[in-house]
C-alpha cells in the first residue's frame, strides 16, 4: 500500500522550554500512506513532537520538511556553531603566536560564521514564509489555468463565469496554507470542541477560514464528512454537549478530515474514551485511512493499540528517540533496554501469562556506559534504528544474530 | 470461605431533572477475605456507584431503593452517619481515580498521611475499652449461667482475676510500647540528623546528641535493662563519645564528624533491634507469674460459658426457624403497615436473643435483620403511596405532548415516566430478608454438631487480650511521622524523609498515586476499594502501581475491590471478576472463567474490542452507546447492541444461568432451547493462542 515517497521528514528536531529539553535531536521520517506510531511514557516529549510538526510551537533547532518543503526551522544549532567558532577564535589568539596561522584560522572560522548566519537567515525565512511560498505556487497554477481557459474560450457569457470562478479560486489559493495539509486530533474530545458552536460551524470552520463562501458547497461537504465518520445529517445542527464521548471524538475527526489533509496527527485520540468506543474510533481511523489515503502520526501510550494500528513505531524516552523500527520488528526484537522495559509492562488479557510476567525495570545510568563514547542513532538492521554507541551496536547485532 | 463483605440485591437510583436514573439494578456479590474482586464495565454501568454505596459517599440526589451491604454485623446502608464514620477510612478505604484531586494542594504530604492516625488515636482507644468491658461482662454472665446457681462467687473471682491480669499486662505493655516507640522515634531523629549533616545543612549536632542522651532514659525500662544491660551501657558510652566529638568539632564546622556518625549508627542498630523484636504475650506472662494454674482453670470455665451461650442461642435459632415460614406466608398475603411492623418487632426480639454474643465473626444477616426488615416494610408502603406532585407533572406533560402531536408536530422529547415500583419487587425485598435469615440459620443449625468449644473459648480470650492491648495504643505526632515514613517506604517512595515535607505538586503522577495509597493504608483497613487507580497513569507506572497493590494485598491480607474498564489490567489482579452493564452484573466468575471461557455477548464484545499484541483482525467494535438508564429497556439491556440478540432478549430479562460452581452469566444464549452460537473469531483465536503459550510454558 505504501510507497517509499517521504511525506514528512523531521531532522534533528529540538524543542527547548527554557532549560528543559522537551525534545532533543529527534530525527525520523514518515512515508506516504503509513501509520507512524510514537510511544513513550508521559512527559517524554511525544506530544511536543506532534505539536512542533503542526507549528503550535516554534521549534528551537532542527528542521521539518513536509512534501519536500521546509515548513519549520530552528536556529539554535547554528547559533551554537557561531558561538563555538567565536570561542575558538578567542582561544587561539591566546595560545597561537604565529600571525600567519592566526590569519588563516581566522579566515576559516569567519567562513564558518558566515555560512551559519546564512543558514539562520534561510531558516527564519522558511519558518515564516513557507505558507506564502506555497500560496504563490498555487496562485501561479490557478492563473495559468485561467489564462489557458480564457485563450480557449470565445463566448462572452462563459468568459464572465470563468472570471468569477477565477476570482474565487484565487482567493482560496491566496488563503491556503501548506500547514492546513497537516491536521490534528486532540486527546480530550470535550475540551477540544467549542461549546458555543454547532457541529456544522465547528466542522466548516476550516473551510470558511480558507476563503470558501459558497454556503451550499460548505453544507454539502459537512454532510458528506459527517456520514463518512458515522454520524448523520441531523447531527449538524446540534451542540457538542448533546453528544457522547465517542461521538465527540468523531466530530473532532470530521473537523480535521474535511480539510483533506495529507497528514493527520492523532494525539492520544482514544485515551479518554471507553473500551468499546475505543475500538469504534480505531476502526473509523482505519477506514478513513484507506478511503482518503491518509498518512497518520499516531501518538499513544497504550502499546497494544499502537502495535495493532501502526506500521512503524518510534519509542521516545526523555526527549530522545531511542528506537525506531517497523512494528512487528520492534515487538519481536526490542533492542534498547528502555523498549524492553516498556514492552514488559504491557498488561495482557491472559491471567496465566500475567502471573508469569516479570517486569524489567530501566535505569538510564545503570543500563548504559556512555563515559567513553556518547550514543547516536544507528541503523542496526535495515529499517531498525537504535540510539546507542559502538559497543552497544555490536552487542545488539549479536543479539539479532547478524 | 470467609466472606468479609456481602452486597445483596442492591438498587440505587438518582433523581435528575429528566426523571429517575436507575444506576444500579439489583446486584449481589460477595467479597472474600484476602481476595480481589474486579468490577469491569463501561462508564455509566454503575460500577463506581456500587463502590460509593459501600463506602457511604453516594451523591445527595441518590435513592437507595433496596438491598443490603453487610459488613461486620452491620448493614452499611442503614447505619447512622456517626457509625459509618467509624468504618469509612478505618475499616474500608478507597483510592480514587485522579490522585491530584484527592490530595490537598496546600498541605504537606506528611501531614496528610498522619492526619487520620492522629485524629483516630483517642477514639480507637476508648472504643477498644468499651468492647473489652462488654465482652468480659457477657462472658461472665454466660459462665455463671453455665456453672449453675451458687457458682457466682467463683466465677466473679475468676473474671476479676483475669481483669486484674489484663490490667497489669496492659501496664507492662504500655511501658514496653513506650520504650519501643521512643526507640523508633530516636532512630528516626538520628537518621534525620545524619541526613542533614551529610548535606551540610543547618543543624546543631551538640544539642541533638544531648537530647538523645536524655531520651535514652525513656527507652530504658526494667525489662530492657535486664535483657540488654551491656549493650545499653555501650550505647550510652557511644553517645557520650559522639557528644564529645561533636563538641570538639563545633568550632571548625557544622558537619557532623565521621566518628560521631559511626557512634550514632551503633546506638541506632541497638535501638532498631529493640524496636523490631517480637512483642511478648504479656497476659500469659503475668498469669504465669501470679498463678500458673489460673489460665487453665479460667479456660475450663470459659469453655463451659461459651458452650452454654452457643446452645442457648442454638435453641432460640430453632425457635426462629420454626416461626419463619409463618412470617413468610404473612408477608406473601395482604397486610397493613402497623401489622407488619408489629410482626417485625415480635420476631426481632426472638432473633436478638438467638444471636450468640460471644461470636467473634458476626453473622451479619441476623444482626441486620430488624433494620433491614423494617426498612423494607416502610419502603413497601411509601413507594406505593401516590405522589400527588408527581401525578400532576405527569398529567401536565402528557397533555402537552399529546396536544403537540395532535397538531401534527414532530415531538422529539419524551414524557418523563412516573416513578412506578412494582409491588412484586417491593414484596420481594421483604421476602429476601426473611429467606436469607432462614438459609443462614438452617446452615448454622446443621453445622452446630461440629463446634469446637475449646477453640472458640481460646478465640474469645485472645480477642479480649487484643482489645486490652489496644486500649494503650496511643499515637504522638512523632510516632505518627515514623509510621508514615515506614508506610511511604512500603509503597516505594525513595527518600521518604525529604518527601515527607514536600507538597503534592512536587510529586509526579505515579508518586502521587502512591501517596494516596499510603493514606488509604494508614488506618490499616480490612477492605480497599480501588476506583480506576491507574487510568490516569501510563503503562510503566501502571504496572508498578498494580504490582504494589498486589504486594500490599498479600502482606496485609487485604480484601480489594478493583474497579476498572480495562480487562487487560484485571487479568493480573483479580481472583473474581464481575462484568457490569447498565446497572446489572451480566457475568460473574473467576479470572480464568472470564478470560478463557467467556459466555456473555457483552464480555465477548469487551474482549474483542481491545487488541492484544498479536491481533491483526479487524476489531469487533460494539456498535452504538449504552442505553439511557432513565428509560431502562424491558428486556436485556445489551440487546440493542448485541448481534446475537434473539427475540426474547427484547422482551424479557434473562436470569443468571449457572455454568459452574464459580461461573454464571445472564444471557438467554445459555438457555437449553437457545441456538448454538459461535464465539467471535478474534476471541477463539486469542484463547487458542493463550492456551498454546500456557502449554509451552508448562512443558
Amino acid at each position: 500500500m505504501h510507497n517509499q515517497e517521504t511525506l514528512l521528514r523531521v531532522e534533528h528536531l529540538g524543542q527547548y522550554f527554557k532549560s528543559l529539553k522537551a525534545v532533543d535531536d529527534v530525527t525520523f521520517d514518515i512515508k506516504k500512506g503509513e501509520v507512524f506510531g510514537l510511544v513513550g511514557e508521559s512527559g517524554c516529549g511525544k506530544t511536543t513532537t506532534g505539536r512542533s510538526v503542526i507549528k503550535i510551537y516554534d521549534i528551537t533547532s532542527g528542521s521539518i520538511y513536509f512534501k519536500g518543503q521546509r515548513i519549520c526551522a530552528g536556529t539554535r544549532s547554528y547559533e551554537d556553531a557561531i558561538r563555538n567558532a567565536r570561542r575558538r577564535l578567542a582561544q587561539m589568539k591566546k595560545t597561537e603566536s604565529d600571525p600567519a596561522v592566526i590569519a588563516q584560522k581566522r579566515a576559516e572560522l569567519n567562513l564558518v560564521i558566515a555560512e551559519n548566519r546564512r543558514q539562520i537567515k534561510a531558516a527564519r525565512f522558511d519558518h515564516q514564509h513557507s505558507d506564502r511560498e506555497y500560496a504563490k505556487t498555487l496562485i501561479a497554477k490557478v492563473t495559468e489555468e485561467y489564462q489557458q481557459a480564457v485563450a480557449a474560450c470565445n463566448d462572452p457569457e462563459q468568459l464572465k463565469e470563468l472570471k468569477i470562478k477565477y476570482k474565487n479560486d484565487l482567493r482560496v489559493a491566496k488563503k491556503t496554507k501548506l500547514i492546513t495539509k497537516i491536521q490534528m486530533i486532540f486527546q480530550d474530545p470535550i475540551a477540544s470542541l467549542n461549546p458555543r458552536m454547532t457541529v456544522r460551524e465547528i466542522i466548516a470552520e476550516g473551510l470558511v477560514i480558507n476563503g470558501i463562501k459558497d454556503q451550499a458547497y460548505i453544507d454539502e461537504q459537512v454532510y458528506k464528512i459527517l456520514e463518512l465518520v458515522g454520524l448523520t445529517r441531523e447531527h449538524a445542527g446540534r451542540y457538542p454537549h448533546e453528544f457522547s464521548g465517542g461521538q465527540r471524538q468523531r466530530i473532532g475527526i470530521a473537523r480535521s478530515v474535511i480539510m483533506r489533509p495529507d497528514l493527520l496527527i492523532a494525539d492520544e485520540p482514544i485515551s479518554a474514551l471507553d473500551v468499546s468506543i475505543q475500538a469504534q474510533i480505531i476502526n473509523l481511523l482505519n477506514e478513513l485511512r484507506d478511503e482518503l489515503g491518509l498518512t497518520i502520526m499516531f501518538i499513544a501510550h497504550d502499546l497494544s493499540v499502537v502495535k495493532y494500528f501502526s506500521d512503524r513505531i518510534g519509542v521516545m524516552y526523555f526527549g530522545k528517540m531511542v528506537e525506531l523500527a517497523s512494528s512487528d520488528e520492534l515487538f519481536a526484537h526490542p533492542l534498547h533496554p528502555y523498549t524492553k522495559s516498556l514492552l514488559s509492562a504491557i498488561p495482557l488479557p491472559d491471567p496465566h501469562a500475567e502471573k508469569r510476567r516479570t517486569r524489567v525495570s530501566y535505569n538510564k545510568l545503570e543500563a548504559h556506559d556512555y563515559s567513553v563514547e556518547g550514543p547516536t542513532m544507528r541503523e542496526v538492521k535495515p529499517g531498525h534504528f537504535v540510539y546507542c554507541n559502538t559497543a552497544e551496536e555490536e552487542q545488539y547485532k549479536k543479539e539479532l544474530g547478524l | 470461605m470467609d466472606k468479609i463483605l456481602e452486597v445483596k440485591n442492591l438498587r440505587v437510583a438518582f433523581r435528575t431533572t429528566n426523571g429517575t436514573l436507575k444506576a444500579v439494578r439489583n446486584i449481589s456479590f460477595d467479597l472474600e477475605r484476602g481476595k480481589t474482586l474486579a468490577i469491569v464495565g463501561e462508564s455509566g454501568s454503575g460500577k463506581s456507584v456500587t463502590s460509593k454505596a459501600v463506602i457511604g459517599i453516594l451523591a445527595g440526589n441518590s435513592i437507595v431503593e433496596g438491598g443490603e451491604i453487610l459488613y461486620d454485623g452491620k448493614d452499611l446502608l442503614r447505619i447512622s452517619e456517626d457509625e459509618m464514620h467509624k468504618i469509612r477510612g478505618d475499616k474500608i478505604s478507597m483510592i480514587f481515580q485522579d490522585p491530584l484531586s484527592s490530595l490537598n494542594p496546600i498541605v504537606k504530604i506528611g501531614k496528610q498521611i498522619t492526619e487520620a492516625m492522629l485524629l483516630k488515636s483517642k477514639t480507637n482507644r476508648s472504643e477498644a475499652k468499651k468492647v473489652y468491658k462488654q465482652t468480659l461482662a457477657e462472658l461472665k454472665r454466660n459462665m455463671i449461667a453455665a456453672e449453675g446457681a451458687g457458682s457466682e462467687a467463683k466465677v466473679n473471682a475468676l473474671c476479676k482475676q483475669l481483669d486484674e491480669i489484663c490490667v497489669e499486662a496492659t501496664k507492662l505493655e504500655k511501658d514496653y510500647t513506650d520504650s519501643v516507640n521512643a526507640a523508633n522515634e530516636l532512630v528516626g531523629d538520628m537518621d534525620e540528623l545524619i541526613f542533614l549533616a551529610g548535606k551540610k545543612q543547618n543543624c546543631d549536632p551538640v544539642a541533638s546528641v544531648k537530647d538523645y542522651q536524655k531520651r535514652m532514659t525513656q527507652v530504658k525500662n526494667d525489662r530492657l535493662t535486664a535483657a540488654y544491660a551491656q549493650e545499653l551501657t555501650e550505647a550510652d558510652a557511644a553517645l557520650a563519645t559522639a557528644l564529645e566529638v561533636a563538641v570538639q568539632a563545633k568550632g571548625a564546622e557544622l558537619k557532623l564528624p565521621e566518628n560521631a556518625v559511626e557512634n550514632l549508627r551503633k546506638v541506632q542498630s541497638l535501638l532498631k533491634e529493640i524496636a523490631e523484636q517480637q512483642k511478648p504475650d504479656f497476659v500469659e506472662e503475668v498469669s504465669q507469674q501470679k498463678d500458673p494454674y489460673f489460665m487453665n482453670e479460667f479456660m475450663e470455665s470459659a469453655t463451659k460459658g461459651v458452650e452454654y451461650s452457643f446452645n442457648r442461642a442454638l435453641a432460640k435459632k430453632k425457635d426462629v426457624l420454626a416461626e419463619l415460614p409463618a412470617l413468610r406466608t404473612f408477608f406473601e398475603g395482604d397486610f397493613t403497615r402497623a401489622e407488619a411492623q408489629k410482626r417485625c418487632k415480635e420476631i426481632s426480639s426472638t432473633i436478638r436473643e438467638s444471636i450468640d454474643r460471644l461470636e467473634i465473626i458476626k453473622d451479619s444477616a441476623a444482626y441486620a435483620f430488624e433494620s433491614s426488615l423494617s426498612d423494607a416494610i416502610d419502603r413497601f408502603f411509601s413507594y406505593q403511596a401516590n405522589n400527588v406532585k408527581e401525578e400532576k407533572r405527569f398529567a401536565r406533560q402528557t397533555k402537552k405532548r399529546e396536544a403537540l402531536v395532535a397538531r401534527g408536530k414532530h415531538v422529539e422529547w419524551k414524557v418523563v415516566p412516573k416513578n412506578v415500583y412494582s409491588v412484586d419487587m417491593l414484596r420481594g425485598n421483604i421476602l429476601t430478608v426473611v429467606d436469607r435469615l432462614n438459609e443462614r440459620y438452617t446452615a448454622a443449625v446443621e453445622a452446630a454438631s461440629q463446634m469446637d468449644f475449646q477453640q472458640r473459648a481460646a478465640g474469645i480470650v485472645t480477642y479480649l487480650k487484643q482489645r486490652g492491648a489496644e486500649t494503650v495504643h496511643y499515637i504522638t505526632p512523632g510516632m505518627a511521622r515514623e509510621k508514615a515514613i515506614k508506610l511511604m517506604e512500603e509503597v516505594g517512595i525513595h527518600e521518604p524523609r525529604t518527601r515527607f515535607y514536600q507538597y503534592p505538586f512536587e510529586f509526579s503522577g505515579g508518586m502521587r498515586q502512591r501517596i494516596v495509597i499510603a493514606i488509604a493504608l494508614a488506618a490499616n483497613p480490612d477492605i480497599l476499594i480501588c476506583d480506576e487507580p491507574t487510568t490516569a497513569l501510563d503503562v510503566t507506572i501502571q504496572a508498578q502501581i498494580l504490582e504494589l497493590i498486589n504486594k500490599l494485598k498479600a502482606e496485609r491480607n487485604l480484601s480489594v475491590i478493583f474497579i476498572t474498564h480495562d480487562l487487560g489490567v484485571v487479568a493480573n489482579m483479580a481472583d473474581d471478576i464481575a462484568v457490569m452493564y447498565a446497572g446489572k452484573i451480566v457475568e460473574y466468575g473467576t479470572a480464568d472463567d472470564i478470560f478463557y471461557d467467556p459466555r456473555h455477548p457483552y464480555t465477548w464484545a469487551l474482549l474483542s474490542s481491545m487488541p492484544d499484541l498479536e491481533t491483526t483482525e479487524k476489531l469487533d467494535a460494539i456498535p452504538g452507546t449504552p442505553p439511557n438508564m432513565i428509560y431502562p429497556p424491558v428486556g436485556d439491556a445489551f440487546a440493542d447492541r448485541n448481534k446475537y440478540a434473539m427475540k426474547i432478549d427484547f422482551e424479557q430479562q434473562p436470569p443468571m444461568f449457572k455454568i459452574s460452581e464459580t461461573h454464571s452469566a445472564a444471557t438467554w444464549l445459555l438457555h437449553p432451547d437457545a441456538p448454538k452460537v459461535e464465539l467471535p473469531a478474534i476471541i477463539t483465536n486469542r484463547i487458542a493462542r493463550m492456551k498454546k503459550a500456557g502449554g509451552e510454558q508448562d512443558a
